[in-house]
């Protein structure tokens, strides 16, 4: 009878390569999953804070409420009743240091920054109406937020952008 | 006795595992793609779409004046793939919250499109002599 060795199975030999491709597969999944949850969170993290300065430009009037100069606030909010913007205010925002007030916001983190961009009802449609802060150069996260508020009883469109 | 791998009750067993977590693997992957951002922005969009258009009258004046030109303009504004409808109700007979849609407006080529998510934004408004009145605005992507 011809000896049959176990290394010479076929069966074997398929098993074995199976379950090697399983766990290869399994493997590359995982540090795939692991690399994709450290992008998520990094994410997550810009657009909470893009929501979070949205809410202070266009629902929070600050700290204190009736803040004229930048350098006295706590918080930074704009507006003077939820969804009204407090033309007084906007004008200390535009006219503020860049560092300063990415802190006040809570712009907090490594490499972040921000650039807001106000566009305002023309008659036709939205039209630029003024601009703050840096606009990022080679970000790896970006997160935009678009609300709407009325300025001067005319509406007009702020876009939040937070990147790292 | 002829034995085959392709005739092997555990090889078949394994072969089909193998099948089945590779399409579980790819099946979750595709769950991946989903963004959670894009529902936040649009629930943020009707939420400051409803309180706009209560701050600056537009919602009184449709029901007033029966003029929903600014209404239809502001809808007509916001980012080309959102779809939006505004309406508006009356309510009566409190406490039971009976609404009777009286007027809206729904943005331009977004009658017949079918949205997996909408956003909903409410605004309870009185007008004098003319009662309690509820503004509602739904957005969806297109």
């Amino acid at each position: 009878m011809a000896r049959r060795a176990q290394l010479f199975s076929s069966d074997l030999a398929i098993s074995f390569s199976v379950v090697l491709l399983v766990i290869i597969l399994t493997t590359s999944l995982w540090i795939f999953a692991l690399e994709r949850k450290h992008v998520f969170l990094r994410e997550s993290e810009i657009h909470q804070i893009a929501r979070d300065v949205s809410f202070l430009l266009v629902e929070s009037p600050g700290h204190p409420s009736g803040w004229t100069d930048i350098n006295t606030t706590d918080s930074i909010g704009l507006a003077s009743t939820v969804h009204t913007i407090d033309p007084v205010k906007l004008g200390a925002l535009l006219a503020s240091p860049y560092n300063e007030t990415l802190r006040r916001m809570g712009v907090i983190g490594p490499g972040y920054g921000m650039r807001l961009r106000i566009d305002s009802f023309n008659g036709t449609g939205f039209a630029p109406y003024a601009y703050w802060g840096l606009e990022g150069v080679n970000t790896s996260v970006t997160a935009i937020q678009q609300r709407y508020a009325l300025l001067e009883g005319n509406w007009v469109r702020l876009t939040v952008k937070v990147w790292q | 006795m002829r034995r085959g791998v392709f005739y092997a009750l555990d090889a078949i067993l394994a072969a089909a595992l193998f099948v089945i977590m590779i399409t579980a693997i790819f099946a979750m992957m595709q769950g991946w793609g989903y963004s959670p951002y894009e529902e936040s922005a649009l629930a943020l969009v009707a939420h400051d779409t409803i309180s706009v258009l209560d701050t600056n009258g537009t919602l009184s004046d449709a029901v007033i004046n029966d003029n929903v030109d600014a209404l239809q303009r502001f809808v007509s504004l916001l980012p080309g793939h959102m779809c939006a409808s505004i309406t508006i109700m009356t309510v009566q007979g409190m406490p039971g919250y009976n609404t009777t849609v009286i007027g809206g407006y729904v943005r331009e080529g977004c009658i017949n499109v079918t949205a997996q998510r909408v956003a909903i934004a409410r605004r309870t408004f009185i007008l004098p002599e003319r009662g309690i009145h509820v503004a509602e605005a739904r957005l969806w992507y297109r």
